[in-house]
């Protein structure tokens, strides 16, 4: 059974403009996907669908075995939490919690905050020395990682990264994609969105959105 | 970690919800100098109504009961009268020290040599006494007529024929004070009134002369008798037992009578004055006590709008305040919603942010309350303002209504939040 299945998904906004029209995706486990495309071509959209952040209007999206159109707002809260990792291109950390802290609320909101495996989390991305530190006190490197780690803490099946290296120097950019590389070929399923062919060409397969259309590239 | 979010909320937003404390503190301040104001708005308002006078007359039994039965008025029947020795028995009854003052009167007529016959009235105008308990007391017409105009001075004691003449009178017979006015005793004799001085009140005092009682006592042949006794007391506004009890006492359950008898109604207090003296019957001044009960019901509603409009703005202001708060935090929170936190536990954590900051600022309020309720007291009736526990867990609800309305329209825009909007648009 495929990790994420869309067949036929639009989004329609306020029954008037149309950002996704007869989508159909599959991502397998352990599979590396990137969703490239220009800007306003529905990308965000169509990573928002995938992360539960938001419900399409038509079609059907299938995501480890739970079919999205049968469940109420309160599920899909769980849903995400459950099985979704995060990456945003500007690191939305929590500003007044460190770099620890920082996993041990995603810990929170999921079960139950354990320092020790935060820890070995951040210690994962290379981070275990900077773990008391703010977000303003970290580079942009190092707060992604932060991000990555965190998307990492609560072992979800699918992990989507919206532009990670968006705001990175060329040189974090690499750490971040090595980051990457290591947890695919631990079996981890990414999804990245993301307009930088560098980005893009990492991945083991790269779909195009054009217009609110999907098509292979 | 939810201690630690929230700690970590308000370090880095102290100043955010510093505002909203200030605000709470503010509202709450006056809510609490109002509240305590009000609760002890009684005792004062009471205390500032007996500059106005009497609220109690004390006549004798038969003198009432003609009165009452037959119409009849003074001079129209033979006269009953009460002891002068009995008055002092005013200062034991249990309501004692809501006393505040007294005064006998015995009036009658008096033939002057040069002006035919005239009203008069003896009375104490400052008389010391000592009480039946051993305790001390001056009391007479100085301590109840405050607004009477006096051209000339009070007459002293000692000064047994000085007296003050009605304003109209005075003029009547075109005298002024330090005039001498010559009368015909009871018993023939011949006797002098030294005006003290002229008095203008607005009542009967105007075409009376006032004197002594001692001496009116003698002018009219009634040695140690009196008329009657008017007493300014301390009272509580009536209610519906009180006025239950006035029209009959023996109506009462034991247990209503006990709670009557005990507190400080003007019927209690008359009824307790009866006890005391013999032949008497002591009826409340409608008048003045159904005015002390209006004035007071409208102060207290007055505090009490005061009150409510204090805590609506200060709802208002944390409205405000805590809306722009979540808008700038939208992203902090839009991201807790993304990783996993439900509405609920978002709305909680701002909550928790909101209340320990409205606690913060409802404890200061509290005390800079009680310190404008004695600035109020002193100001406004020249007294501290006593502190009424009662107002801590009023103030409590108050409090956590006014943080509950004032955080709606927040919580409503936090429902609405979309982590999706906010994270990085649609």
């Amino acid at each position: 059974m495929s990790l994420l299945k869309l067949t036929d998904v639009a989004m329609v906004y306020g029954g008037r403009v149309t950002a996704l029209e007869h989508v159909n995706l599959t991502v397998e486990k352990g599979d590396w996907l990137a969703i490239m495309g220009p800007s306003g071509s529905g990308k965000t959209t169509l990573m928002n669908i995938i992360g539960c952040m938001d419900k399409h209007t038509a079609g059907q999206v299938v995501l480890d075995g739970i079919d999205l159109n049968e469940v109420t707002k309160n599920e899909l809260t769980r849903i995400r939490r459950d099985k979704i990792g995060m990456v945003f291109q500007q690191f939305h950390l929590i500003p007044y919690l460190t770099a620890v802290e920082n996993l041990m609320v995603a810990q929170y909101y999921h079960s139950i905050p354990d320092r020790n495996e935060a820890m070995a989390a951040l210690d994962r991305v290379g981070l275990a020395d900077r773990a008391d530190h703010l977000p303003s006190e970290l580079s942009g490197g190092e707060q992604q990682r932060v991000c990555i780690a965190r998307a990492l803490i609560n072992y979800p099946v699918l992990i989507l990264a919206d532009e990670p290296t968006g705001n990175l120097d060329e040189k974090n950019e690499k750490l971040v994609m090595d980051l990457f590389r290591e947890l695919n070929k631990e079996g981890h399923t990414i999804i990245t969105v993301t307009h930088s062919d560098k980005v893009g060409q990492a991945a083991k397969r790269i779909v195009i959105i054009e217009h609110g259309h999907l098509r292979d590239a | 970690m939810f201690w630690q979010m929230v700690k970590g909320a308000i370090l880095r937003q102290g100043r955010q919800l510093l505002f909203v404390a200030l605000t709470v503190a503010l509202g709450v301040s006056l809510a609490t100098a109002m509240l305590n104001v009000m609760f002890d708005v009684g005792d004062k308002v009471n205390q500032e109504l007996k500059a106005f006078g009497a609220n109690i007359t004390v006549t004798s039994k038969n003198a009432s009961i003609l009165k009452d039965i037959y119409g009849l008025e003074e001079g129209s029947a033979p006269k009953e009268y009460l002891l002068e020795e009995d008055v002092g028995k005013l200062k034991t009854i249990f309501w004692t020290n809501n006393i505040v003052a007294f005064s006998p009167h015995l009036t009658g007529s008096i033939k002057l040599e040069n002006g035919g016959t005239v009203p008069l009235t003896g009375t104490w105008f400052d008389h010391y006494m000592k009480l039946p308990t051993g305790e001390e007391f001056s009391t007479g017409e100085q301590y109840m007529k405050s607004w009477w105009q006096i051209d000339g001075a009070w007459p002293a004691e000692k000064d047994a024929g000085a007296v003050l003449v009605g304003k109209a009178l005075a003029q009547k017979l075109k005298v002024k004070t330090g005039d001498e006015l010559a009368y015909a005793k009871q018993d023939g004799g011949r006797g002098f009134f030294k005006i003290a001085g002229v008095v203008s009140g607005g009542g009967e005092e105007e075409n009376q002369i006032v004197a002594q009682l001692p001496v009116v006592q003698e002018a009219l042949g009634l040695p140690g008798k009196i008329d009657t006794i008017n007493v300014s007391a301390m009272t509580t506004p009536e209610n519906e037992l009180a006025r239950r009890a006035a029209a009959n006492p023996k109506s009462l359950s034991l247990k209503e009578y006990e709670i009557w008898y005990c507190t400080s109604y003007v019927s209690s207090i008359a009824f307790q004055i009866e006890e005391v003296i013999q032949n008497s019957v002591a009826r409340p001044v409608r008048q003045i006590a159904e005015s002390e009960g209006r004035i007071l019901d409208k102060t207290q509603l007055l505090m009490l709008l005061i009150t409510i409009l204090s805590l609506l703005s200060a709802t208002m202001g944390v409205s405000n305040l805590v809306s722009a708060n979540i808008m700038e935090r939208s992203r902090e929170l839009g991201l807790l919603k993304a990783i996993g936190a439900t509405d609920r536990s978002v709305v909680v954590l701002v909550l928790t942010e909101i209340f320990m900051a409205g606690l913060i600022g409802g404890v200061a309020g509290y005390f800079a309350g009680l310190g404008f309720a004695q600035i109020i007291g002193h100001a406004v009736f020249g007294s501290g303002i006593a502190v009424n526990m009662m107002v801590i867990p009023l103030l409590i609800v108050l409090l956590i209504l006014m943080l509950l309305l004032g955080s709606l329209p927040a919580i409503r825009s936090l429902l609405g939040l979309h982590p999706a909007i906010v994270l990085h648009g649609r």
